[in-house]
């Protein structure tokens, strides 16, 4: 299995944007339910700022910073494991870039709600 | 070894063709071959689109005036839900797979897919599975619950019969081909291409299957867990979604849409991916922004996962929680766009020719385009308030699915048709049915966005007799007889073109793909060698390469002890690794779903004590198919041709089939993690918690059988080493600990007092039986382990069986753990939570 996982490893950088956008929709929707059951929208932290809220943002603030990491990543390095021609490597390294930058908005715009909107 | 001495191109076709032909009358039931189940699923699909379309003109004829007598209630229902259903599962999926197991190995420089029984496997399950629901619907006991049988409506209170029944069963059974197709299709792209063939040069076509392939196989086990779920419910009582006893219907709404949502994209991206292969054809240059597109199509993959609440807008969802959705919904058509504009930028730079294909194209484009933006208009949450089961949606999703699926799908017809009979199409009656389609298709739909902005809701078969909605209706009704006129139209001039196309040589459109590398229609075998790729694979000449790779002058020119050999190479940067020897033809597929089929039917009649038994015979016969594969002895590396030696794949460390095992094993974890989210989402959202009587794992015996399952894991890992050495002790202690684990948790679920009581009870009853499955087929494969190694099947080099049953016995061991977990921890939120 080590050996496969090595092997479509540089896929998984190519997509590894996306699948932190795919673990953080269901972090954070899967948070959000659960403060709503919970009652921590009622609980008062500080100020106007409930748990749900610190938490929702506290969330989303990883995640951003998660796509930071991924795009600071992205820009350097090889991509492949070195069995790959010079044009595979420009291939998954442009595209790694791309799909980092897209998911990186994609989470923004998909999130940026738990900032502002009615959370329950 | 030396390298066997070449053949001629005509002696090498006359061997080729000996050990890769399908034998003729009955000996087609053990067709395996790519090229045979390819037509077949496509032909198959092409019958029950016609029932469908059929079921469609009812529709319409009973809607062509307001209080029409045509139809009783009842029977409408039958009517509309078994057309959604058609469609969906029995057409557009198995169309795609059929093309895309055609199309595939000839793309990637293959003779074969990489699981050639599978795929007759799973072509058999579709038609049996297809049968059963179109039987149901000539007996009158069709599935009415609409096709997306939302709950309680299609729970036993409402629907007593065996209809939903039907649906629920009849439907996983065709699943288990859009799952095989999965598996394959992945592992077909990211191993059997031809050498030199990277991520890079990979035909547009592949990738788009590569991300589909991903999708269906995340995308497919939630709904057929939910199908599981409801079917145990509605058979055994357990109240999933039941809110009286804990369960909530919502649940069977999200589990539906998690695969329904991408379901769509799952049937768009294929048909996209033949466009951009084709168009570029007529346009005379290669595709534009061939990164882009690649980028474009993983980003909608993923943005399609996260956008299956947008169908249940008005479920009483939090504004935040809508937020994610429709931010998502309105996202996904970002990536849609490079699509359109790659394929524009094509055509602007090209010289296009106007042939019969990119009529479809000009009017995929014109249709799907308008359904973007009405889908646009509804991932809207104030608009979709509106507009929500009216026939807006009804309009929207025929512009979004024919615009976007039908219609590139005829224009690939177009385009490969003459690739399969080796004929020219006579095109008389192409050009007046495609305008009958077109013209047809928007005057019956178009016209619904009209009549669902003046409120006509979908699947009613009455509608009040104002002259808004009689009118439209009734245009709407002629419109949709002039499609199905269309639809004959090409339905004759496909006839006309298998009796009267002219033959012709070789690559009449003049493209630039492989397929086209190869005599027409395609041999068995379809490359008589193997070629070497040096470039992008849509701008290579398939007339120079196909003239050498007949001649022998590529990979793998020549015969080698009657096998069936393909290459397999590294999944990245395409350099050849493996020889992989491919199964003959067999019955055992056909045989294997007939005994497939005899387990639905079973639990279809409530005959349980049939469908407890059934699983023996079907677990022997997956059995043996394994029986003469492999090697006796090592074999070490073996010539391939052009100076190269590589190893067989019952020698390789990255086999294949071991890349399908962790492919499935995805798909495995996908349905089980589904389960954990349905007793999650209960817990937070269902009436009726605390759950009353909750019943807890016992902390001694929880310790006791975690200790077990861990010294399974270390000691399956030691037992590959073993193998090697000929030693079979730990692959015996690692079937003794599947057993304990078996007998635990079997024990455990039926120490649960009442599963029927409360839907976390029954939660944990279906993930202790779960466990208990893995445990049982750990043992199989630990079982079948030590035969191999008895059998002298095994070496320090042929270590395949072996590693294979190590994923399956660390998956196993590893779900046992989880399930562990997951009671405790539903034990814990069972006695507190959720809405009261």
């Amino acid at each position: 299995m080590r050996r496969q996982l090595r092997e479509i490893g540089p896929l998984g950088v190519v997509i590894s944007g996306f699948l932190l956008w795919s673990g953080a929709f269901l972090a954070i929707y899967g948070t959000q339910a659960m403060g709503c059951s919970l009652d921590w929208h009622a609980r008062i932290l500080v100020g106007p700022l409930t748990v749900q809220r610190a938490v929702l943002v506290a969330l989303f603030a990883v995640v951003l910073a998660g796509h930071l990491l991924l795009l600071v990543r992205s820009t350097g390095g090889p991509t492949t494991d070195g069995r790959a021609g010079p044009e595979t490597v420009d291939f998954m390294r442009t595209a790694a870039w791309r799909l980092a930058l897209l998911s990186a908005a994609a989470s923004a715009v998909c999130f940026g709600g738990v900032i502002w909107l009615t959370p329950c | 070894m030396t390298q066997p001495a070449r053949s001629d191109a005509l002696r090498l076709h006359r061997q080729l063709t000996a050990i890769w032909g399908t034998g003729p009358g009955l000996a087609r039931l053990a067709a395996v071959n790519h090229s045979v189940i390819g037509k077949r699923f496509m032909a198959t699909a092409a019958v029950f689109f016609a029932i469908g379309g059929l079921l469609g003109m009812l529709i319409r004829t009973q809607l062509a005036s307001s209080q029409s007598p045509f139809m009783e209630e009842g029977v409408y229902a039958q009517v509309f839900t078994m057309h959604g259903t058609i469609m969906m599962f029995l057409f557009a999926i198995p169309m795609l797979e059929g093309l895309a197991i055609y199309l595939l190995p000839k793309l990637l420089g293959a003779r074969d897919l990489a699981f050639p029984r599978l795929t007759a496997y799973g072509y058999w399950c579709y038609l049996f599975g297809g049968t059963i629901i179109i039987a149901a619907l000539a007996l009158g006991v069709a599935p009415d619950s609409g096709w997306f049988m939302y709950t309680p409506l299609s729970s036993r209170v409402y629907s007593p019969g065996i209809n939903a029944d039907v649906w629920l069963l009849g439907i996983t059974f065709v699943e288990i081909s859009a799952l095989s197709a999965a598996i394959e299709i992945l592992v077909s792209i990211l191993k059997l291409r031809a050498p030199g063939m990277s991520l890079d040069r990979m035909p547009i076509f592949a990738w788009y299957m590569l991300v589909t392939a991903g999708m269906m196989l995340v995308g497919f086990p939630p709904l057929i867990l939910g199908s599981i779920l409801l079917e145990l419910e509605r058979a055994f009582d357990l109240p999933f979604f039941d809110p009286a006893r804990g369960g909530d219907p919502l649940l069977w709404q999200h589990l539906f849409w998690l695969f329904g949502h991408p379901e769509v994209y799952i049937i768009f991206l294929p048909a996209a991916g033949a466009i951009s292969t084709f168009l570029p054809v007529f346009a005379g240059r290669p595709l534009a922004g061939y990164r882009a597109v690649v980028v474009a199509l993983i980003a909608m993959g993923f943005l399609s996962l996260g956008l299956w609440v947008h169908h249940m807008y008005l479920v009483g969802i939090p504004h935040l929680a809508l937020s994610f959705f429709s931010a998502a919904s309105a996202l996904v058509a970002i990536p849609t766009a490079v699509q359109i504009f790659a394929w524009l930028a094509t055509l602007s730079h090209g010289r296009p020719r106007f042939s019969l294909p990119m009529l479809y194209v000009f009017g995929f484009l014109f249709i799907f385009v308008i359904g973007g933006l009405t889908g646009v208009m509804v991932a809207m949450v104030p608009f979709d308030v509106q507009a929500h089961d009216s026939h807006f949606v009804v309009a929207h999703l025929h512009y979004v699915l024919v615009g976007g699926f039908v219609f590139p799908v005829l224009g690939a017809a177009y385009h490969w048709v003459p690739h399969m009979t080796g004929r020219m199409a006579v095109n008389h009656l192409a050009k007046p049915a495609f305008w009958m389609i077109f013209i047809g298709f928007n005057l019956t739909f178009f016209i619904m966005h009209l009549t669902g902005l003046r409120g006509m809701p979908r699947r009613a078969h009455l509608y009040p007799a104002e002259p808004g909605l009689e009118i439209f209706n009734f245009v709407s009704s002629v419109g949709s007889f002039v499609m199905a006129i269309g639809f004959g139209l090409v339905l004759l001039d496909f006839a006309l073109h298998f009796r009267f196309g002219q033959a012709f040589r070789r690559n009449p459109w003049r493209a630039q793909t492989l397929e086209w590398a190869m005599p027409t229609p395609p041999p068995a075998y379809a490359f008589a060698s193997l070629p070497h790729v040096q470039a992008r694979a849509d701008t290579l000449r398939p007339d120079d390469i196909g003239a050498d790779l007949a001649a022998g002058r590529g990979y793998l020119g020549f015969v080698r002890e009657g096998r069936m050999e393909t290459l397999a190479v590294e999944a990245i940067g395409g350099s050849v690794e493996q020889v992989v020897e491919l199964p003959r033809p067999s019955y055992l597929p056909l045989i294997t779903a007939l005994a497939t089929g005899v387990f639905f039917l079973a639990m279809l009649f409530k005959v349980y004590w049939i469908a407890a038994v059934a699983p023996l015979p079907i677990v022997g016969l997956f059995l043996r198919w394994t029986v003469g594969r492999g090697r006796r002895e090592d074999t070490g590396l073996e010539p391939i041709g052009r100076g190269v030696s590589v190893p067989s794949h019952f020698e390789s460390r990255g086999a294949p089939s071991v890349w399908a095992t962790l492919f499935a094993l995805v798909a495995n974890a996908t349905l089980f993690a589904s389960l954990a989210f349905g007793g999650l989402f209960l817990w937070v959202s269902a009436p009726g918690w605390p759950a009353p009587g909750m019943p807890r794992p016992d902390l001694l015996s929880s310790l006791a059988i975690l200790a077990v399952l861990g010294i399974g894991g270390f000691g399956a890992a030691a037992g590959v080493k073993a193998g090697a050495a000929g030693r079979k002790g730990p692959q015996a202690l690692t079937a003794m600990l599947h057993a304990a684990g078996a007998g635990y948790f079997a024990w455990s679920a039926a120490s649960i007092p009442d599963p029927t009581a409360h839907a976390a009870a029954a939660t944990v009853f279906v993930a202790l039986c779960y466990a208990a499955l893995h445990a049982v087929i750990g043992l199989v494969f630990a079982c079948y382990g030590l035969w191999r190694i008895a059998a002298g099947w095994v070496s320090p080099a042929r270590l395949l069986d072996l590693r294979i049953g190590l994923l399956v016995h660390l998956y196993a061991f590893a779900a046992g753990a989880v399930t562990l977990a997951f009671w405790w921890l539903m034990a814990e939120l069972g006695t507190s939570g959720g809405e009261a």
